[in-house]
């Protein structure tokens, strides 16, 4: 990612909402499909998102029921872990999962501390800043959603959000990707019809 | 030799077509002499088991339950074919201490003692498929109860940290014929899964290749 080929821009006028999130309070919840790696372990089984006027809740389990872990968003910084199994109870797994879902339930906000740009592919992006760094939100201008959100780091991409749907009511499926760690969150959602 | 027995036992179980009747009424069950040796003499009888399934998944936070459904196969003396066909194909297969996963990207193969996670969870889960959770007096302790269908044993785990994730396994079999009708495991607060076992089809001679990943 260049950064040296971003040029102040404004938003488009029907995105101006100040949230690009996919998960609102009037989303309804959504069931995926999803295959986690972490170093040389891969779990599978089913993400739960379930946002609410309060909260963001999620909820992982496995395909025979288990429940994995279960954490409680009520802002991007505060979230309360109201079950974690024992096996893969890690204060750093926990932190990092709480930052990736985090980023990925919010997004970014479009507000006084951020800016709006625009790269060499006419895409409009939001830089914020906040505690953890810098973040980019990429937003796709036909639907205001994120398509993709970057956590830049020195030599190159910390983290990254793909978003890919092709629907604007919601993803179909989401590509959490780290560099220095070997993490990896893949969620397909699940068609219920 | 105890503990294969009991495999079979409980394998064998699992195979009964399952009539659910709200609120059945139970009671504790007076000798439990008889109910163990119902489920002895079956599984002495018994080599193969295929069964469809249909879990449900209840979490508090969501007001539906989340459905799964699919086919169950089991081979003396320790080969289980777990195959999901709803919502989406995922197939689990254990096997020779082996425990192998498959779905439309990924196949997987595991040691089962060599994956902490895989491990508790296949101790969990392969212990109520086979019975060994059954007679594990040092990990659960047991109640038996009846009703005029139905034998039920509710497990309850001693250790906290299993507590944890499991408050209570409910383990129900049919009175006629001793397989497993259902399989309830519930969590803290009002979470549980549970899973019924139907259609079951015993001795039909699963070939081996069906548990060959």
């Amino acid at each position: 990612m260049s950064l040296n080929s971003f040029k102040p821009t404004s938003l488009p006028p029907e995105c101006k909402t100040g949230s690009f999130s996919w998960f609102t309070e009037d989303t309804g919840r959504f069931l995926f499909r999803s295959s986690v790696s972490i170093y040389r372990n891969h779990f599978s089984g089913i993400i739960l998102i379930k946002p609410t006027t309060e909260s963001r809740r999620i909820l992982f389990i496995t395909e025979t029921g288990i429940k994995v872990f279960d954490l409680e968003f009520f802002s991007p910084e505060n979230y309360e872990v109201h079950y974690c199994m024992e096996a893969v109870n890690r204060k750093a797994l926990i932190r990092t999962l709480g930052n990736d879902f985090s980023l990925m339930l919010y997004s970014v906000s479009d507000d006084s501390r951020s800016k709006v740009l625009t790269d060499s592919r006419s895409r409009t992006i939001i830089r914020s800043t906040d505690d953890a760094g810098k973040r980019f939100c990429f937003i796709n201008a036909n639907t205001c959603k994120v398509e993709e959100l970057v956590s830049p780091g020195l030599l190159c991409d910390k983290l990254k959000i793909g978003f890919f749907s092709n629907t604007p009511e919601a993803p179909d499926s989401i590509l959490i990707s780290h560099k220095n760690i070997k993490l990896d969150i893949q969620l397909t959602r699940i068609d219920e019809n | 030799m105890k503990k294969t027995k009991y495999l079979a036992l409980l394998c064998i179980m699992l195979f009964t077509v399952l009539t659910v009747r709200a609120q059945e009424n139970y009671v504790p069950i007076a000798d439990t002499r008889n109910f163990m040796s119902g489920l002895e003499k079956m599984s002495a009888e018994t080599e193969t088991i295929e069964s469809d399934f249909l879990q449900e998944k209840n979490l508090s936070v969501l007001a539906e339950k989340i459905i799964s459904q699919g086919h169950f196969c089991f081979r003396r003396e320790n080969n289980i074919r777990w195959e999901y066909t709803q919502p989406y194909k995922y197939l689990i297969i254990i096997s020779n201490g082996q425990l192998y996963t498959r779905d439309e990207r990924n196949r997987k193969v595991y040691d089962i003692e060599s994956n902490r996670m895989f491990s508790e969870m296949n101790k969990f889960i392969g212990g109520c498929i086979r019975g060994d959770i059954l007679k594990d007096e040092e990990q659960y302790s047991s109640e038996f109860l009846e009703s005029a269908d139905h034998y039920l044993v509710k497990l309850v785990p001693k250790n906290e940290k299993m507590r944890q994730m499991l408050n209570e396994v409910h383990i129900r079999f049919d009175k006629k014929d001793f397989t497993v009708a259902s399989i309830m495991m519930l969590e803290s607060g009002e979470d549980y899964t549970k899973i019924d076992f139907v259609n079951k089809k015993l001795n039909t001679g699963i070939p081996i290749e069906k548990f060959s990943f």
